[in-house]
């Protein structure tokens, strides 16, 4: 299955259950430094460089779709002898089993692959961030109810959960993105009440803490600065899960909403054309999913070393 | 020790009765039921679909339905023929009382479908996680060691290659491939013995050995840089050692972390990867089942992976307790 | 296209008659032959199973009482060597085939059909035969070792096809009794196979039946099947199915990938047979509750946009054919004479009915409107083959009018309630059988919502000929019935049937003498291996 663990198996994520103090998160400041070492820090990674880059250039290139495809990815040709036509000046990456261009629908279907990534992720982490940080904080019953229920959620491997999802609300984009984000959250939950764990029993939160602060303003101010970064690096990683569980739940016949392309579901339906040599179904498609996700985890590593100060120290060494 | 192991005991018994509402409230709430699906091919009048919904029980309110499905119904009177008087008795014991009910579509208990389901899947798993494990951790460990050389970048492009490939695309790669044009690999589907085992295996594992290799090197390099490290070598101590003793025993506790999570993935992953390579087990099952609504399965099925988690979950936490000195269950 | 059909089957034909003709004359006896379906099959209890593939399994391991000649579709003797009907039309009188034993030893009696109808009722086994099978039958009698006497609680017509369903087999009471509810799991029939183990839904292995001493008159010989084992396999994924196939890993196929049949056609190693599916075609569902297939005009008008012959090219390989009738030719009562005045594919003829019915762009947005009322629907779907190919050519031919369409997927078990509920304007479905009574459940109305008449159809004098369709007995009497039915039918078009279902099968040149039955299942009774 294309996602990891349920419990976001990401490098970054399963050390930081046991992760121990980093050194220099000393107070709010210091959040300003960390950015300008992060610039810095990805400046001097080609790879991440280069990752990020080809990553600009596919997302203007879907985001452009309407301009750029010569044809309409919708358009089904009124002659038959465009019928699964080998890639030519034409059509550069041929034509598909319903007469249709295929490099338009790559094009366009990337909007949707993307979007299906970028969205669902970012529900997952804003859900999960609100989650792990009460749970973290406050501690407690509070803790208690939303750990057990992130447990009972993780139990459920995400394909399974995804594929419940959609069964309940139908098939097509939105409802792809709800079972992926679902999916997901409870990974970002965890990561975070871990993070909170450690940040709340620093010195500056309870100095705050007796000056008079808010737990809002704590939390907002002091905490959450410091859980995002490890949020962000496991974020942009499972942003390439969340692709990957897309395109499963393809092949599974529960994907995107016919008749608007999506790389997964090219790329599965693609599959049955192999063998009759109409490869040109499945090998764009399949080579566009697998440079974006390529692209996402050379920058997620990235972000990663460049976050992380425990890997800083090692490129010190 | 001992108050550790039943607060986590009884954790577990909450978890796993938590998911059993879940899932039987979110299967339930799935539109459509198994009986339209089983009668829409064959004559069947008006009147046939609800007849055989009331003989199945589907007409009741959820919460006795769940009631029953959890501690049966053999101690009260149910209505069997529809006319809303409760005439005998129920014949269901309840999961609680090891009842798991039966499929409505295959007929057969739920409990067996188990039992000849998961050795197959079982076998897939503890596969892909011993093919994973030895080659992951090498990789790791080679790459850590040669960092940014050429070994290294051939290794973490290999990783990000097995990340971003779509499993039933490399399933469907390597059959046609090895199985069917080089026929290697001879019979390809199905679960037929050792040669059998391997491509789905190959599938299976392939994530799985990228994001440990990935593990192991970002962890190593880690503990590399740790004081106690540089102390060790700065005391003239071999490197042989110092990378056995000290960095290999601590740069595999988040690998163990992730091991028990991993688990619960190839669970999952193994829908895909049996059904591209016929293998009878649970996870293809599960799809099937959720798809034809068949409940009993759908609920006995996720709740008993759901256990397989938990329990092995609960045995990598025991683990720890070997390997990482720092941690202590007070 | 419907040349290159032809050919195809001339083709396939031609090889089966060079393999006869050079291979051994005699077909020979033994040898495991392995067929593989595209999916699950359920139990193996007639009684409790209506899945197709799973009542094309027990047709190996049982017979049911009559037999349907896979050409003429003519009802005849099988484990009921003759049967009557009385004068009133509420008696059926069978009387059974002597000296037939079950696969466990028991002798197949009177007493045994008896207790398999009744097993059918009882509510503890939920039978999805119950009421359709057993519903209509007031007593069963049994005179005497080998009669069997149903009363009927009113002249039902379709009742002698019904005893020609596998559901209807008579299953052994002895095994019934040994296994109880894990009987499914350890079938026991009178069939030419005998079952041998299982693993539910992913393998079957049934040993020849040496015991079998007849078989109905149709086939080439009696006695044994020349098989001496045959094995049922479930392979969901078609890409691995065809794999199979083409690596000799298996012998036969169940729906290959029409892309591939090419490749399949042009072999040596292998033939493409196929097999028509009686009953309704796939016919798409038009809402006559909602706006704005409310109205007949509009429904008519849009029959003519539906690309028929482009959907069998591309998207069924060829195999099969355009409907001209909402039956399919071969099946009883068939329409022949409507066949011209059915709609064909012409986008200027539907603009101009639709244009008669009412419909215009008065605002100019591109969309078809009336009385200010916008054509714009909402498609249900199921994902998956062929939902996914046939409904993006109707939704581009729909769209090519000026009407807007909404595609809504759901998994199919979603699907078919809500499409029962009438959730959609337009959905589609098929409907196989092998008896026009099939409109009872499609377009009489008080099937709206308890059974599949999906397009919500309400009309009083379909409702009245379908209900004396079932009282006739006279034949011609019957058929004319149901030809004023599909008169009907194409004047109101509720549901516009596009593609008559032919399955193809991929299979191995070594298997001599493939079959089909009548209702498109194998059959491989007379079938033997070089």
């Amino acid at each position: 299955m294309p996602e990891r663990s349920p419990a976001g198996g990401q490098p970054a994520a399963a050390p930081a259950a046991i992760k121990t103090l980093p050194e220099n998160n000393a107070g709010a400041g210091q959040s300003q430094n960390q950015w300008f070492f992060v610039r810095r820090q990805l400046r001097q990674d080609k790879a991440a460089l280069l990752g990020g880059a080809i990553l600009l250039i596919i997302i203007a290139l879907t985001m452009l779709a309407d301009s750029i495809s010569p044809f309409d990815p919708l358009e089904q040709s009124r002659d038959g002898a465009d019928l699964l036509v080998p890639p030519n000046a034409e059509h550069w990456m041929g034509t598909d089993d319903l007469r249709r261009d295929v490099f338009s629908r790559v094009l366009h279907g990337g909007r949707t692959t993307i979007s299906v990534g970028v969205v669902s992720i970012s529900a997952a982490i804003s859900i999960g961030l609100a989650l792990g940080l009460m749970a973290g904080y406050f501690g407690g019953g509070i803790d208690d109810v939303i750990s057990r229920f992130l447990d009972i959620m993780l139990t459920l491997p995400a394909i399974l959960m995804a594929i419940v999802v959609v069964t309940i609300l139908g098939a097509g984009l939105q409802n792809a993105m709800l079972a992926v984000s679902i999916a997901s959250m409870p990974a970002f939950a965890r990561l975070v009440r871990g993070d909170t764990l450690v940040e709340k029993n620093k010195i500056y939160v309870e100095s705050s803490r007796a000056m008079g602060a808010s737990h809002w303003h704590i939390m907002w101010q002091h905490i959450l600065p410091n859980v995002v970064s490890s949020v962000i690096v496991v974020g942009t990683l499972r942003v390439a899960s969340a692709i990957q569980i897309a395109a499963g739940l393809s092949f599974l016949g529960l994907g995107a909403q016919i008749p608007h392309p999506e790389w997964g579901a090219m790329l599965s339906l693609g599959r049955n054309y192999i063998r009759s040599g109409q490869w040109w179904m499945t090998v764009f498609p399949g080579l566009a999913i697998f440079i974006t996700v390529m692209c996402i985890n050379l920058l997620g590593d990235g972000l990663r070393d460049a976050l992380d100060p425990r890997l800083r120290g090692t490129d010190q060494a | 020790m001992t108050a550790y192991l039943i607060r986590r005991l009884l954790a577990s018994i909450v978890i796993l009765l938590g998911v059993s509402v879940l899932i039987f409230a979110m299967i339930h709430l799935v539109p459509g039921d198994p009986v339209a699906i089983m009668l829409h091919e064959v004559k069947s009048g008006p009147g046939a679909i609800e007849e055989m919904r009331r003989n199945l029980g589907l007409d009741r309110p959820l919460p006795e339905q769940y009631l029953f499905w959890l501690i049966g119904n053999d101690y009260v009177q149910v209505d069997t023929d529809g006319d809303e008087l409760p005439d005998s008795r129920g014949t269901r014991r309840g999961i609680l009382r090891g009842d798991f009910g039966r499929s409505i579509f295959k007929r057969a208990q739920v409990i067996d479908i188990i039992a000849d389901r998961f050795p197959a899947t079982l076998k897939l798993t503890v596969a892909a996680m011993l093919l994973a494990l030895p080659v992951g951790i090498l990789a790791g460990i080679v790459a850590a060691i040669r960092r940014e050389t050429l070994h290294d970048y051939v290794t973490m492009l290999g990783a990000l290659v097995g990340v971003s490939i779509p499993p039933f695309w490399l399933g469907l790669m390597l059959m046609y491939v090895f199985g069917v044009e080089l026929r290697w690999v001879r019979p390809f589907v199905g679960d037929r013995g050792f040669i059998t085992l391997i491509l789905p295996t190959i599938t299976l594992a392939a994530p799985t050995v990228a994001i440990i290799a990935r593990l192991t090197r970002s962890s190593m390099l880690n503990v590399l840089g740790e004081d106690y490290v540089r102390t060790a070598r700065a005391k003239g101590v071999r490197e042989a050692w110092v990378l056995t003793a000290h960095v290999l025993r601590n740069a595999f506790i988040p690998v163990l972390t992730i091991l028990g999570l991993q688990f619960g993935y190839l669970l999952g992953g193994a829908v895909i990867v049996e059904t591209v390579f016929v293998f009878p087990g649970l996870g293809r099952e599960v799809v099937t089942a959720i798809i034809n609504r068949d409940f009993p399965l759908v609920q006995g099925v996720t709740l008993f992976s759901a256990t397989v988690f938990v329990l092995i979950n609960f045995g990598v936490d025991m683990l720890y307790t070997a390997v990482d000195p720092r941690i202590r269950y007070a | 296209m419907r040349s290159r059909t032809r050919f195809a089957l001339l083709l396939s034909l031609l090889l089966l008659l060079f393999a006869g003709s050079v291979g051994a004359q005699e077909p020979m006896s033994g040898g495991s032959l392995s067929v593989v379906f595209s999916s699950e099959w359920g139990v193996l209890d007639p009684a409790a199973n209506t899945n197709t593939f799973g009542r094309n399994i027990m047709q190996f391991i049982y017979d049911p009482l009559l037999r349907k000649h896979p050409t003429t579709g003519d009802i005849g003797p099988g484990l009921a060597e003759s049967f009557s009907f009385s004068d009133d039309g509420t008696v059926i009188t069978l009387n059974l085939r002597q000296g037939v034993t079950f696969h466990d030893g028991t002798p197949f009696n009177a007493d045994a059909v008896r207790f398999s109808f009744e097993r059918i009722s009882d509510p503890e086994l939920a039978s999805p035969w119950a009421a359709a099978i057993v519903g209509p039958v007031e007593t069963i009698e049994t005179p005497d070792d080998y009669t069997v006497v149903m009363t009927l609680k009113e002249p039902f017509a379709p009742y002698l096809d019904s005893l020609t369903q596998i559901g209807l087999a008579p299953v052994s009471p002895a095994a019934v009794a040994e296994h109880g509810e894990d009987y499914g799991l350890n079938p026991v029939g009178t069939g030419p196979f005998r079952f041998v183990s299982t693993m539910p839904d992913e393998e079957v292995v049934m040993a020849r039946n040496e015991d079998y001493n007849w078989a109905p008159d149709y086939y080439d010989h009696q006695g044994p099947a020349y098989l001496e084992e045959l094995i049922a396999l479930h392979v969901g994924e078609d890409s691995t199915r065809m794999a199979l196939v083409e690596t000799f890993e298996v012998d036969v196929i169940y729906s290959p990938l029409a892309s591939q049949l090419p490749f399949f056609q042009d072999d040596p190693d292998f033939y493409v047979p196929t097999a028509a599916r009686t009953g309704v075609p796939r016919i798409l569902v038009l809402n006559t509750e909602r706006f704005p297939f409310d109205d007949a005009a509009t429904r008519r008008a849009v029959a003519w946009a539906v690309d028929r012959q482009r959907i069998l090219d591309e998207v069924f390989g060829s195999i099969g054919a355009v409907p001209q009738a909402i039956l399919t030719p071969g099946l009883f009562g068939y329409w022949s004479e409507g066949m011209d005045q059915w709609p064909g594919y012409d986008l200027d003829m539907a603009a101009s009915l639709l244009a008669e019915a009412g419909w215009g762009d008065a605002d100019g947005d591109g969309i078809l409107d009336r009385d200010g009322q916008a054509f714009s629907i909402t498609y249900g779907i199921s994902p998956g083959f062929p939902f996914d190919q046939y409904g993006q050519i109707v939704v581009n031919d729909l769209t090519q009018l000026g009407i807007e369409i909404t595609v809504e997927t759901e998994e199919i078990g979603a699907y078919l309630a809500d499409m029962r509920a009438g959730k959609w304007e337009l959905s589609g479905m098929l409907f196989p059988a092998t008896d026009p009574d099939v409109f009872n459940i499609i377009a009489h109305s008080s099937s709206i919502d308890a059974a599949w008449n999906t397009a919500r159809f309400n009309n009083a004098e379909v409702d009245g000929l379908i209900e004396e369709g079932r009282r006739t007995l006279d034949l011609e009497a019957r058929a004319a019935i149901y030809h004023r039915i599909q008169e009907i039918m194409l004047d109101q078009m509720p549901y516009v049937p596009f593609y008559v279902i032919e399955n193809a099968f991929v299979v191995n040149s070594r298997v001599q003498n493939f079959r089909t039955n009548a209702q498109g299942f194998f059959d491989f009774y007379d079938t033997w291996l070089s």
